[in-house]
Parts: structure tokens; C-alpha cells; sequence
């Protein structure tokens, strides 16, 4: 199983927020800019603070002494895309995180109305699962990401061009290892032109940040074979810590000039408290 | 420092192909990783900053390295100069050579030597023990290795100087023995160096010190002295005298020639550097004497080459009684002047005759009365030493014995004999002249007396008519009288050389003595006198009831005479020292120091490697 039923349950009280305001093409259940509504009674949710009163459930609240907001189909039409980095450098447990993380997310995103996608690329879109909506889709969604398996190069911003717009407003998810050969900035530009909003979770093995290795290896690329002859010393390490500062560093001004939201993320931090407390810290999930 | 064996930093080229096999890919794991992207870039960093880096990554590398420069300098014997530190066990070896009373300014070459010696000495501890050997012509232990320091120091003021070249070999080679057979042995030469090659001695890895002594170049000395006969002169000596300078300068000297120390003849004579003079002087030959030759140069330092000696015996008669005489024999005799003829018969001849003969010669029968006179016996005649048997004809000459006193400048190839005697009877007498068919001249001492003896009629022989019949029967003559004809001098040797001389039957008592007068020892033994000790150049005397000899001792040694000193001896290619006055100076080697260090480095290596390992 993807994420615990204990997580599940946790999860159950979350949303995902926005940070933006996104012009939706529909009301959503979240914040808009357009006026009117769609009378379409969908779901119900649990009151959070600074819900529109108007729409509180009277009814539930005498019945079941409990606060609960009706949703109305428009407040359903943000989709989430999860982009999935299924090239070979994500082999391991940085594709196992990106699944674990994708499911909670698309789970807490079913859970709330949201429509959830699922987009596996690596040097192409290798598959597309269109948006899928409510609690019930949430086992499909599982499933999907489960049958996700590590092949291929990286080319996200080749992969992205072949990417739907999605109808309505649209949040995007990238969980990748960012080792594209062409760039992040192109990949991440793409994805932009693709969703409202889009959140990269910057996934790596502590190896890759503090690695182990020592003494004379030759390295071999997982995704173009490349063979590297290296000579691990203090001296060495000092210079790859140095290369992954200055990539983290390039990765954050990208992002930053792209509007995009960048979260790092070493697979050896605990699931729940990523989901639970620091992205519910930065607004993603509350 | 310097390398002794520079040939074994070639070691080093073994450095190459071990930094070739140390980057070699098969040494690397193979290690696959998500992506090499930011290991490029590191290592793009590394290479950008310091090219040399990649050594400094690879530790074991690094040792490894320094480990083939240890030992490749350890290879070429690294040394340093040191002073001389004398302790634990010491060899002193003093040469006592002739070119060691060169005369320095603080005195001779063999007291500097000394004191240099008694200095070091005070360096010694109380633990700490010393050998003294003389080198000379013959190698001394002096003292054995004694902690004694004080024995030591009186051994050393105890050596004295030769008038004997010498050879600084044997005493090293005797030297290195007793380092081999014993650790951390010093071995100190005090020497002015000599003049042979010691090239080809193995000194090992002996502790040799070399200390040279002396500063003087410039001598001159005598280095050859021959006397002898002019030609077809019995009252004329020649006398060659050769001087060499072995100096850096031109030399203006005198030769001056006394005969029982009277001057009897002086000539100048100019010497050119490194060159040899000879001079030729005639004498006199009246008189028995002791020539001493004295050269006198402008600068000179060693004095024991400038007098050279040489006995003279003057050419005098013998009487010579013939019995039976034949006119060819008579007429032989004659035309030597030193001969007085007596002529008697076998019938007429008294006692009286033969004792005032100095010998005899009987042509037909050897009279009874001959007693204890030497005689000889020109034919094979009754009554003497030899029994005859049958006749032989045809004999030819094969060979005689060309030393022999009586066949001296006589030609025997040739001479026809008609017939010769077989001898059925010898008291001991060696045959001197050989036939295919037997002996024809017999030589040798009967009974005390010599006897000459021939086995065939010479009248039966062309020997008379040749020119050596005359010779033949003077050199019989002089032999039968003991007398030297043809050199008029005695016996002269090399200072060091050992003194052989034939003593008459039954001699046991003489005294031989040095050019001091000293009583020497005196070994007789079959007949023979052997003196050893001839050390010192003079005239020697030897004295007893039936023998009254002198003979000359003289350096007459080019490398003697040759007093420059050498400041460094080479061995095995590799000079070991080098002395500067006082001050020794030596080269230290440290090869075992360089040795341990490489250990150390192994150590090192296998530490660093095993971290790797664990690691």
C-alpha cells in the first residue's frame, strides 16, 4: 500500500491550498475572482475558518452537531496534476518517495473534490492518466502510481510540450531528481505554460547530497551509461559538496523566476512529517 | 653529500610504470550512480584548481614513490663528510716505507705520522680497544688489540722508519681481515700515500680512513747503481750511476764517487722533472774497497736515495801449479795475467809446490800429495776423484750448465770429442757439461777441497782450437781459486732484500754485521748464510774463521725517491677518504639510514593501505 490507512485517515481532514489567485473556469471551492455560482450541489466537506457561512449545511450541523460546507460542482473544478519523474536516475527510493508523496497528495486532493491526473514522463509524456475525482478514484490513483516503474532518459521539457492544458484551474506537481541533461528551466517553463500553479518537489537520496563513496571507482550513469573515472578524496567530496550548493542554488533562482514553488526533499524524511507539518507550514496542504 | 655509486639512482626509472599501473582502469570499481552530473562538475573543479592534485589524492602512491627514491639513493651509497670520530676498535696501520724519513718541516714524515696517530688516540675511552701495524716491505703487528692506550702510545713512538720500499697492501689487506672478523672496527692509514695501485682492493664495507702525510714534493735520489768490467780490461771498472728527480722543477746535481772515502771522481749533471740521469764513471781496479756514490741536488728532502754502495774487489793473481802440463794448456794459462805458472811433473812434485799453489791442474795422474788442495784434472786421469770405465766414442755435446763459474762466456755446442770415458766411479762431483753419451766436465767439492774434472783428453777433442779453450781454463782457475773474474765487485742488494751466500764446508761461526757495526742474526743452514735483516743501506760484513765477505745494500727504488704524497686513495673505484692536516675528514655513508627510512615508508604504506581497506 502506497501511504497507511493511519495516513489516510490524517489526511482526510486536508486540502490543498493555493497560493495564488488562479482564474478558474469554474467555481471551486476554493478562492475565485468570478462571481456566480453553479447550483449543482456536489459534496460536502468539513468547515475550515474562512469558509463562506452562507454555504454552511444547517441541516448537518443540527443533525450531526458538527460544522460541514456544501460544494457545489463549479468549487470542483481545480485539477491536480501529478508529473512523475520516471526516468532511470529516479530508480530506488526516490521513485518510491515520489509515489508515496504523489499518492498522499492526490489523496488529500480526491478528499477535497479536486480532480487528480496522473502524468508519468521521462524524455516523453510515457503516460497520462486524465483527472479523476473524488474519494472512490483514490485506488485507481494508487494504482497508477504503483505501476509507475523507473526507464528511460530525462527530457521534462520535451515531455511537457506533449502535456494537455488542463481545463480549468490547475495545480502541478513535479516530484523528480532534476538531473535533466537539458536544464531544469526549460522542463520547469513547460510545465508552467501547463497548470496554474505549479510545485516542485526536488526529491534526492542523502547519498547524492553527502555521498559515501571513496577511493578509485568509475562511475556509471544510469540513464546514458556515461562512464566517469573518479578518484574519491576529502578533496573531491569538498568539490561536489560545492557543485550540489551551487545546483541547489541555480535550482532555487529558477524557480523563484518562474514562480515556481520549490520544496527539497531528502527521501530519508519522514512522509508524514513533510505532509503534516512542513508543507502544511508552507500552505500546500491545510 | 655525495653518492659513492651514482649508477643507483637508475632505480628510479622503476617510478614510471609503477604511476602507470597505479592510474591504470583495471585497478578502478566500477560504482553506478543516478547521474554523474554534479560529478563532473566537482571534478572539473578539482583538475581546475591543482593539476598536481590527483597525486595527492592517491597516498599510497606518494609512498610508494618516495619509497623507490629511498632506496634508489640508498642504492647509489650516499655519503657526507665527517670528522673522524675515533672509538670501539681501532686499527692504526703506520707505513714505515723509505719516503717516510722525508724531511718536512716539523720533521720527518714518520714522526708527523706518529704524532697524528698519538693524537687520535687521546679520542679513544677507556673501553675502547687499538692494533698498531707497520707497513714496510714486510707487514708487522706491532701490537695486538690492546685496551692498554698507554701500550699504544708507547708501541707507536716506538716505530722506526726503513731505508726499504714498502707496500701499504699487505697490511691493509691484513687490516680489512680483522674488521671482517670483528663489527665496527676503524681502520686509520697513516701514510704518505705510496706509489702502487690499490684499485683492485675490496674494501667492503670496512671503515678506512685515510690520513695523508707530508707536503713535500721535491727530491732527487739514486735509483740505479751498476759495477762492473770494462771490456777486456783487468784494471778498469765502469760505474753507472742514475738519478732520477722526481720533483716539479729542473734539479742541478753533483754525483761524487769515494772508494774507501777518498774522492775519486765528482761530475754535474742537470735533471729534468720526472726525468732519470745516468752517469758513467771509470775506476781503477787495484784495490779492494767501498765505493759510495753521494748525490748532492739543489732541493732535496728524502736522504736515504742520495748514497748508493758498492764493494770492490780488486783483480788480483792466483798461483797456479800445472802438473804435466801440455803446451796448449800452458800456452792458455799464460795469456792470463793474473796466472803464475808453476810447471812440475807427476815424478818431481813436492809439497812444498803445492802449498804455495792456490791450485792445482794435473794433465795425466792426480798425485797422492794433492791432499786437501783444489785441483783440477784436465782428462780422465787416475788417482783423482772419478773412476774411468770404457771408452765412448762420438759423444756430443747436449748441454752445460752456462751459470757455472768455470763455463762463463764458453761455447760448448759444437765441440767435437772423439772419445769420452764413462764414469764407473763419483764421490758426488755434478756434471757441468752433458753428452748424449754421459758427463764430459765434472764440478763440484770433495773431501773440503774443489775439484774440476774432465772426462775426456782434450787433445781427443776440438777444443783447443777453439777461442773458449783459453776461456775455459781461466774461469777453471779462477773457480778452483775462488775468485770473482769477470764483475771485480761484491755482492749488492735492495735494502729489504735477504742476503744468500755459500758458506765453506763446516763453517758455523761468523758475524755478520750492519753498516753501524751492529752484530745481525745470522742463519746458517745447508751450507748456506741468510741474513734478513737488510734494512738499512751500508755496507755489511760478514766475518768468519774460512769467509771474509762485504756486500752493499742500497734503496735504489724509484718509488721510494718519488716522495710526492697522495691526498686520496682510490678503492674499488671509490675513494673513501681524504685528509686535510690534522683535521680527518671521511665520507660517511648512509645507506643503512636511507635503508631505514624505506622500512619506516613500507610501514607506513601497509598502515595506509589497511585504513583504505577498513574504510
Amino acid at each position: 500500500m502506497l501511504i497507511s490507512t493511519r495516513l489516510m485517515h490524517l489526511l482526510g481532514r486536508l486540502s490543498l491550498g493555493s497560493r495564488r489567485r488562479a482564474p478558474g473556469v469554474r467555481e471551486g471551492g476554493h478562492r475565485s475572482n468570478r462571481r456566480g455560482r453553479s447550483q449543482e450541489f456536489a459534496d460536502h466537506r468539513p468547515y475550515v475558518p474562512g469558509d463562506d457561512l452562507r454555504f454552511l449545511d444547517w441541516h448537518l450541523l443540527g443533525r450531526l452537531d458538527s460544522l460541514w460546507v456544501k460544494l457545489f460542482e463549479e468549487e470542483t473544478d481545480r485539477v491536480i496534476t501529478l508529473f512523475i519523474d520516471s526516468s532511470n536516475s529516479m530508480s530506488g527510493e526516490k521513485l518510491e518517495y515520489a509515489r508515496q508523496l504523489a499518492a498522499a497528495i492526490g489523496y488529500v486532493g480526491l478528499n477535497s473534490t479536486d480532480r487528480v491526473a496522473v502524468a508519468e514522463l521521462n524524455d516523453g509524456v510515457k503516460r497520462y492518466t486524465p483527472p479523476r475525482r473524488g474519494r472512490s478514484s483514490a485506488a485507481k490513483v494508487f494504482q497508477t502510481l504503483e505501476s509507475i516503474h523507473p526507464g528511460g532518459a530525462t527530457d521534462l521539457g520535451h515531455a511537457a510540450q506533449a502535456l494537455p492544458r488542463a481545463r480549468g484551474t490547475s495545480i502541478g506537481l513535479l516530484f523528480s531528481d532534476g538531473y535533466d541533461p537539458n536544464g531544469l528551466e526549460p522542463a520547469l517553463k513547460q510545465l508552467s505554460r501547463r497548470v496554474d500553479e505549479l510545485h516542485f518537489f526536488h526529491l534526492l537520496t542523502p547519498d547524492e547530497v553527502e555521498p559515501t563513496l571513496r577511493g578509485d571507482l568509475t562511475l556509471i550513469d544510469r540513464e546514458t551509461a556515461e562512464e566517469l573515472d573518479i578518484s574519491v578524496s576529502p578533496q573531491m567530496l569538498r568539490h561536489y559538496r560545492e557543485a550540489v550548493v551551487r545546483w541547489f542554488s541555480e535550482t532555487e533562482r529558477i524557480t523563484r523566476k518562474l514562480g515556481v514553488h520549490y520544496t527539497r526533499i531528502s527521501t530519508d524524511l519522514d512522509l508524514e512529517h513533510l505532509l503534516m507539518r512542513q508543507l502544511r507550514r508552507q500552505g500546500l496542504l491545510r | 653529500m655525495s653518492l659513492l655509486s651514482p649508477w643507483g639512482l637508475a632505480l628510479g626509472v622503476l617510478s614510471v610504470p609503477i604511476i602507470a599501473l597505479y592510474f591504470l582502469k583495471w585497478r578502478r570499481q566500477r560504482h553506478p550512480v543516478p547521474s554523474t552530473f554534479l560529478w563532473q562538475q566537482a571534478l572539473r573543479s578539482e583538475q581546475t584548481a591543482r593539476p598536481f592534485d590527483r597525486f595527492k589524492r592517491h597516498p599510497l602512491l606518494l609512498l610508494q614513490l618516495l619509497l623507490l627514491l629511498v632506496l634508489s639513493v640508498a642504492l647509489a651509497r650516499p655519503s657526507v663528510s665527517s670528522e673522524l670520530r675515533l672509538n670501539g676498535s681501532t686499527i692504526v696501520i703506520i707505513d714505515i716505507s723509505a719516503s717516510m724519513m722525508t724531511e718536512e718541516t716539523d720533521g720527518t714524515r714518520l714522526k708527523l705520522a706518529i704524532d697524528e696517530a698519538l693524537n687520535a688516540l687521546y679520542q679513544l675511552d677507556t673501553d675502547d680497544e687499538v692494533m698498531i701495524i707497520e707497513s714496510g716491505l714486510k707487514t708487522r703487528v706491532i701490537l695486538p688489540f690492546t685496551q692498554d692506550i698507554e701500550s699504544a702510545r708507547r708501541a707507536l713512538r716506538g716505530v722506526r722508519a726503513t731505508d726499504t720500499p714498502g707496500s701499504l697492501r699487505p697490511a691493509l689487506q691484513l687490516a680489512l681481515a680483522m674488521a671482517r672478523a670483528k663489527s665496527d672496527v676503524e681502520i686509520v692509514l697513516y701514510s704518505d700515500g705510496g706509489d702502487e695501485s690499490l684499485a683492485d682492493l675490496n674494501v667492503g664495507q670496512a671503515a678506512l680512513h685515510f690520513v695523508s702525510i707530508g707536503d713535500a714534493r721535491e727530491n732527487s735520489g739514486i735509483v740505479a747503481l751498476d759495477l762492473r768490467q770494462v771490456p777486456h780490461s783487468e784494471r778498469q771498472r765502469e760505474l753507472l750511476v742514475s738519478a732520477q728527480n722526481s720533483g716539479e722543477q729542473p734539479q742541478n746535481a753533483s754525483l761524487s764517487v769515494f772508494i774507501n772515502d777518498s774522492l775519486v771522481d765528482q761530475k754535474n749533471t742537470l735533471i729534468a722533472p720526472g726525468a732519470v740521469s745516468t752517469t758513467l764513471f771509470t775506476l781503477g781496479a787495484e784495490e779492494d774497497g767501498v765505493i759510495r756514490v753521494e748525490l748532492r741536488a739543489e732541493v732535496d728532502h728524502l736522504a736515504s736515495d742520495n748514497t748508493a754502495y758498492a764493494v770492490l774487489k780488486a783483480a788480483g793473481g792466483h798461483q797456479i801449479l800445472l802438473v804435466d802440463p801440455r803446451p796448449l794448456t800452458v800456452r792458455a794459462l799464460s795469456a792470463d795475467p793474473r796466472t803464475q805458472l808453476t810447471l812440475s811433473t807427476s815424478e818431481t812434485l813436492t809439497k812444498a809446490q803445492l802449498s804455495r799453489a792456490d791450485a792445482v791442474l794435473f794433465e795425466r795422474t792426480v798425485s797422492p800429495l794433492i791432499g786437501g788442495k783444489n785441483y783440477g784434472v784436465l782428462g780422465p786421469a787416475a788417482g783423482g776423484a772419478l773412476s774411468f770405465g770404457a771408452a765412448i766414442d762420438g759423444p756430443e755435446v747436449l748441454d752445460w750448465a752456462h751459470a757455472h763459474a768455470a763455463l762463463r762466456f764458453v761455447d760448448w755446442s759444437g765441440v767435437a770429442v772423439a772419445r769420452s770415458y764413462a764414469i764407473t766411479a763419483n764421490p758426488g762431483l755434478k756434471a757441468i757439461v752433458h753428452s748424449n753419451r754421459g758427463p764430459l766436465v765434472l764440478a763440484g767439492t770433495v773431501n773440503g777441497s774443489r775439484v774440476l774434472q774432465l772426462a775426456f783428453d782434450p787433445l781427443e777433442s776440438d777444443l783447443p782450437m777453439r777461442v773458449g779453450w783459453p776461456v775455459f781454463l781461466i774461469n777453471a782457475v779462477s773457480w778452483l781459486t775462488e775468485r770473482e773474474q769477470h764483475s771485480g765487485h761484491g755482492e749488492t742488494l735492495h735494502s729489504g732484500a735477504p742476503y744468500v751466500q755459500p758458506l765453506p764446508e763446516g763453517t758455523t761461526d761468523l758475524t755478520v754485521r750492519g753498516p753501524t757495526g751492529r752484530p745481525l742474526q745470522a742463519d746458517i743452514n745447508d751450507g748456506l748464510l741468510r741474513v734478513q735483516d737488510t734494512h738499512s743501506i751500508g755496507v755489511y760484513t760478514v766475518d768468519g774463521p774460512d769467509i771474509h765477505e762485504r756486500f752493499a745494500v742500497n734503496l735504489l727504488s724509484p718509488a721510494e725517491s718519488n716522495i710526492r704524497p697522495k691526498r686520496r686513495l682510490s678503492f674499488d673505484r671509490s675513494a673513501k677518504a681524504e685528509a686535510d692536516g690534522a683535521v680527518i675528514t671521511y665520507k660517511r655513508e648512509l645507506w643503512r639510514s636511507f635503508g631505514l627510512f624505506a622500512l619506516l615508508i613500507l610501514l607506513i604504506e601497509w598502515a595506509v593501505w589497511t585504513q583504505k581497506e577498513q574504510a
